[in-house]
């Protein structure tokens, strides 16, 4: 948690205390700007954008507590406005993720991801929904909870736990697939 | 899994721990007896440990220096000035609304009327302004007209930059 003495010196607007800000969140914001873009450049451009909007509006945050949806939430918003810039950004009708029939106990056989699969993971994630691949990012390399993923994408809770699910049973399909 | 007490959605829910205690339980009991769910699970369980073991690139080390640097830039360029620029965007606005609420429909005919007849406009200005004399008041006026314009655009455009950066925040 950020420590909220350090927000209120942010709030009245002491650079250095925005710095020892930024440093101690920069790789957590990176990682989802670059989990959802998968670009280091536009990510880095994202994440320096995202600052920039954190400094100037850090008076309308109002607890110290709320900052880290509040982060996620400017960082995320940035990614698909510049995925949907580049004309990446992808979006699924909810029937048709319903369609994905595929269960984690289909195929008795041992599924494991090795090393040399990695790559396929890789790949796999990039062909997730924006939105899907989010929640995911948020969830599994920086533990939001799912209250604050709520927060994040602006969702209900059970479209959270519905989101989370459908991401992993795509991956799931698109890695037992293999056709990437 | 159709006969299954427990829903791979809840299993999911419950690799998060993100699930009442209550059905935490049910599903703890069920997975004793049921392998096909302790298989989906553990299936589940992999796939995740295998996406947050996905390498990540490092942040850029200068990051910082930029934000800052920007800041200050920022800091620099919002004096008083340009903050009058920025208000001149706004009156702009006022008063293109104080013209069109009253006048809208015949300012649209107008205008309709004139793109219609583009070429005999054009050519009527382009006579009018060889007979209009180069007077001291006509220049300045022509001035005024020209440094309007050109403080309109750049209030717009800085007005525009403003609410661009503010709109993601609430």
């Amino acid at each position: 948690m950020i420590d909220p003495s350090l927000i209120e010196q942010v709030k009245a607007g002491n650079l250095t205390a925005f710095e020892k800000l930024l440093q101690s969140t920069q790789q957590k914001g990176f990682n989802i700007a670059y989990g959802i873009l998968h670009d280091t450049l536009d990510a880095e451009d994202v994440l320096q954008e995202a600052y920039l909007q954190v400094f100037h509006n850090i008076k309308k945050l109002k607890t110290a507590e709320a900052f880290k949806s509040w982060f996620g939430k400017i960082i995320t918003h940035l990614s698909f406005r510049r995925s949907k810039e580049k004309g990446r950004f992808k979006t699924i009708p909810l029937h048709e993720i319903t369609q994905v029939e595929t269960t984690f106990s289909d195929n008795p056989e041992t599924f494991m991801v090795k090393q040399e699969e990695k790559e396929q993971l890789i790949k796999a994630l990039k062909f997730l929904p924006d939105e899907y691949r989010a929640a995911l990012i948020l969830r599994e390399w920086e533990d939001y909870s799912y209250q604050e993923i709520s927060e994040v994408l602006d969702i209900p809770l059970g479209t959270v736990k519905s989101r989370l699910f459908s991401a992993r049973k795509m991956l799931f399909n698109k890695l037992k697939e293999g056709d990437m | 899994m159709g006969q299954c007490a427990c829903r791979e959605i809840d299993l999911s829910a419950y690799l998060d721990r993100e699930i009442s205690p209550e059905l935490s339980s049910v599903i703890e009991e069920h997975l004793q007896t049921c392998q096909k769910c302790k298989e989906a699970l553990n299936r589940m369980q992999l796939l995740s440990k295998a996406v947050q073991e996905l390498p990540r690139p490092s942040v850029n080390p200068f990051l910082a220096t930029k934000v800052l640097g920007q800041l200050q830039t920022e800091e620099i360029s919002e004096t008083p000035f340009v903050r009058l620029f920025e208000s001149w965007g706004i009156l702009s606005l006022v008063a293109l609304g104080i013209v069109l609420v009253p006048f809208g429909s015949s300012l649209f005919g107008l205008m309709y009327v004139l793109i219609k007849n583009l070429t005999i406009v054009l050519n009527l200005v382009v006579n009018l302004s060889w007979r209009v004399p180069m007077s001291p008041i006509n220049l300045a006026l022509g001035a005024i007209f020209m440094a309007g314009g050109i403080l309109a655009f750049y209030g717009f455009a800085r007005l525009y930059l403003t609410m661009a950066r503010k709109e993601l925040v609430s």
